[in-house]
């Protein structure tokens, strides 16, 4: 039993070792400019079950030396997802948006709704839960306070403590909660050249437009083989699923 | 007076007459004769004594029309008085034996229609000697032929083909003049005329015979429609001169002059529709042979420079009918409308040369931008089958300028940085698709400080603030049971209120000290509880004690002195054990 243990112990260790020595061996390849080989390994750590926002970004990279639009569009996007405010990571994801051919113009934000999306874009969503976590636990450790001191000096002032204290962890809780609604939203890209959104989950229905590689659409939900997105610009239609490849 | 009058009436009545005889319309068919030989010509006029339109001759079956129609108006006054006469003739060559009939002809007059009448033809067979004037002859179709030669009968949609218009003829006729009396309209064609500068007579060898040769018009069309077009006739007015029986005073044949139409009959083309198996998505139309490329005039520059892509067709085949497949960048650039230029020739084997669209591009931010291949699809009519060309891959490095960066998802930021190399960290961590707040981590870091602090609450807070409570209580009752029996002090000798005071002040007393809630005292189970509390049995016989007084009081009489007795003891009782309690 105790063997077992130390044996899986072990083996995690020597994958992660491995890991780290298929990441730097695939990033000489990049650096000599072979971006296949490069690119085999770095799959390779994906597959053992391992990320990083460096890994995919890394991956990011690779794919745009090679002009594959949509692979590096959907990796840079998924190292954003990890690491959302890396500037590395925003510059070249724009640079693989310039390689796209659809141009789709987001819908104007309000000043108030700009703030929102600011704030709740300055950390990820389980950065905001830990966030959340901790003021819980000063809450609670300001009422303990509140309660064990019989001083009445000391009393008020950790009562006034836990009343800002509860204030401030249930706006980080909204907020939270807004920033899991936005993380919660599915995002997939366009993989085919060009593709057909119809209006209907049929192809007897209307043609409504035409898509290109890479492009970054919304999953809004599925309908046997075929999905319904909607576009920044918030049109939405139906398209065939195995065209998009979801970043989650 | 009277008779002038009647004159007057009558003259009018007169005048009233002749225009009613000139409103009479007449139209009618006249034959120049009703019985003729196979090989003998005939004259038919419709004649119409008042002005006519849309005059439309009947369908002249079994006849061929040698001349006409001729249109003729006479216009006479006789005696003041006015005739008219319109005729439209024709001069026929029976086809064939037998009695034929010449339909009606129709023309409106005034707005109402009028048809002549049927007319019977008997043909016999053919008079030697016919129409004395034997010139004729010569006229006859195997002396002069004018042949519309199709190069195809049965091409493709869009496949050329050409129509090459020939006048052939042979001595003893020559042609003197030519006008083009009907020229053929190519509906559903696109249509190119080949000039032909100059018309030249040329000797070839045509039915076994020698003949001169015209070639009078070169057409190249390209069908638009599937299905069977009529292309209709040409028709040449020809003036020809031809050798009379008469000779000059040298003994040269005299040669007279006559006219001629001469026709080629409308020919249908049976257009094949192109194959709907294998057609590319992506086809626009283009049959032929064609060569498709996409060429860069640089690919390497700064923003906001500008440069030049040529989307290119060469080849032969439909070029000026098809559209150039369209050139796809990626947005951030800007593509303009493209110029399109055609360099295409057109001869017999149809259009021949380039057509190209030629974009100007203008990249706005630095980065690496491909180009999508592009695909042209042609359809192949000499191998009957569709092909698909794929433009080369292409690549446009703009080294210098602006990136388009987005932040936040929202807010666009134009910055100068180039793109990032690589990152090497290695802090991997296993994928996991579960959401952090849904793990049990989550959970237990959530409900143990809040736990703990229920906890705290139900186990340390709650059971202190209870104490606290009671104490208080206690205290307060206490202060009651001092003020009862400072105030029984004050009524000793008013032995009813003295005693309920003591009373109310044991009551109060039990009830702080054992929990005993009671308005009765019953000693029995006071003792009992008492004694469960290790209270001293001296004090709970005094306690008893001090009971029983207060009952006794109640039914006999008591001395002051008793009361003061026994306030001593409750009072003693009360100090002793509120002590006790402390």
């Amino acid at each position: 039993m105790s063997l077992n243990i130390i044996y899986i112990l072990f083996s995690l260790f020597l994958s992660l070792q491995s890991n780290d020595q298929i990441f730097e061996s695939a990033n000489n390849y990049y650096s000599n400019g072979d971006y296949n080989s490069a690119i085999n390994l770095y799959l390779q750590i994906v597959d053992s079950g391992y990320e990083s926002h460096s890994l995919y970004y890394n991956l990011g990279n690779s794919y745009y030396k090679l002009n594959n639009i949509a692979e590096s569009n959907y990796y840079f996007e998924m190292a954003k997802k990890l690491s959302p405010n890396d500037s590395d990571i925003n510059i070249n994801l724009s640079f693989a948006q310039n390689m796209r051919v659809d141009k789709i113009e987001k819908l104007p934000v309000s000043q108030l709704e700009g703030i929102r999306i600011k704030i709740i874009n300055l950390f990820s969503v389980n950065s905001w839960k830990i966030l959340f976590l901790i003021f819980i636990w000063l809450v609670c450790i300001s009422l303990f306070l509140y309660i064990y001191f019989a001083d009445p000096f000391k009393k008020k002032l950790f009562f006034n403590i836990s009343i800002v204290l509860i204030l401030i962890s249930s706006l980080i809780y909204w907020v939270s909660y807004e920033k899991e609604i936005e993380s919660d939203k599915l995002y997939g890209i366009i993989y085919p050249k060009e593709i057909e959104v119809w209006s209907e989950p049929n192809k007897l229905s209307e043609l409504k437009f035409l898509l290109h590689e890479g492009t970054k659409v919304e999953l809004i939900n599925q309908a046997q083989d075929w999905t319904n997105i909607r576009l920044e610009n918030g049109t939405t239609g139906w398209l065939y699923t195995g065209f998009i490849k979801s970043i989650k | 007076m009277v008779k002038t009058l009647f004159k007057y009436i009558g003259l009018s009545t007169l005048l009233l007459n002749t225009s009613l005889i000139i409103a009479q319309v007449n139209f009618e068919a006249n034959l120049s004769k009703n019985k003729l030989g196979l090989n003998e010509r005939l004259r038919i006029d419709f004649v119409m004594n008042k002005n006519g339109d849309n005059f439309t001759p009947p369908n002249f079956e079994n006849f061929q029309i040698i001349g006409g129609p001729n249109q003729s108006i006479k216009t006479s006054y006789v005696n003041g008085e006015q005739s008219f006469s319109k005729t439209y003739s024709y001069f026929l060559k029976p086809l064939k034996k037998g009695k034929l009939v010449i339909y009606q002809a129709s023309v409106t007059i005034e707005g109402q229609e009028y048809k002549s009448l049927p007319v019977e033809v008997n043909v016999t067979d053919s008079v030697k000697g016919a129409n004395s004037n034997s010139d004729q002859d010569y006229f006859d179709d195997d002396n002069i032929e004018l042949i519309a030669s199709v190069s195809k009968s049965s091409p493709y949609i869009n496949e050329p083909i050409t129509i090459v218009y020939r006048l052939y003829y042979k001595s003893p006729i020559n042609v003197s003049d030519a006008r083009e009396s009907e020229s053929p309209k190519y509906k559903d064609f696109w249509s190119q005329i080949i000039k032909i500068p100059q018309l030249k007579v040329e000797r070839t060898n045509y039915k076994g015979q020698t003949y001169n040769v015209v070639q009078w018009r070169k057409v190249v069309l390209y069908p638009q429609k599937a299905g069977n077009l009529e292309i209709s006739p040409l028709s040449l007015n020809l003036v020809l001169d031809f050798p009379t029986s008469r000779r000059d005073f040298f003994g040269n044949i005299i040669y007279d002059q006559a006219s001629k139409i001469i026709t080629t009959g409308s020919k249908t083309i049976a257009v094949r529709e192109l194959p709907d198996n294998g057609k590319p998505k992506n086809f626009t139309g283009a049959v032929g042979q064609f060569e498709f490329d996409i060429i860069l005039n640089k690919n390497s520059l700064k923003a906001s420079e500008s440069f030049q892509a040529n989307v290119k067709v060469t080849g032969e085949g439909n070029l000026k009918l098809f559209d150039l497949p369209e050139l796809m960048v990626p947005a951030s650039m800007e593509l303009y409308e493209p110029e399109r230029k055609e360099n295409v020739k057109t001869n017999l084997s149809g259009m021949s040369g380039t057509v190209e669209n030629i974009y100007t591009i203008v990249p706005k931010y630095q980065g690496k931008f491909p180009i999508q291949e592009v695909e042209f699809s042609y359809f192949d009519p000499k191998e009957k089958r569709y092909r698909t060309i794929k433009s080369q891959k292409l690549n446009v490095d703009v080294f210098e300028g602006p990136t388009l960066s987005v932040n936040n998802d929202n807010i666009i930021v134009s910055s100068n940085e180039s793109f990032k190399f690589i990152k090497t960290e290695k802090n991997f961590t296993r994928i996991n698709k579960e959401k952090f707040s849904n793990s049990n981590t989550f959970f237990i870091l959530l409900s143990f400080p809040i736990l703990s602090l229920l906890s705290f609450i139900i186990f340390y807070s709650l059971p202190k603030r209870r104490e606290l409570n009671k104490n208080e209580k206690i205290k307060q009752i206490y202060k009651k049971i001092k003020k009862d029996l400072n105030n029984a002090e004050k009524s000793i000798g008013n032995k009813d209120e003295f005693y309920d005071l003591i009373e109310k002040s044991i009551y109060n007393f039990l009830q702080i000290r054992f929990s005993i809630e009671t308005n009765k005292l019953n000693k029995e189970s006071i003792t009992k509880q008492m004694i469960s509390e290790g209270i001293s049995n001296k004090t709970i016989e005094i306690i008893l004690k001090l009971v029983e007084s207060c009952e006794r009081a109640r039914y006999s009489n008591s001395t002051d002195h008793e009361m003061t007795s026994d306030l001593n003891i409750a009072n003693k009782i009360f100090d002793e054990i509120l002590k006790n309690n402390k």
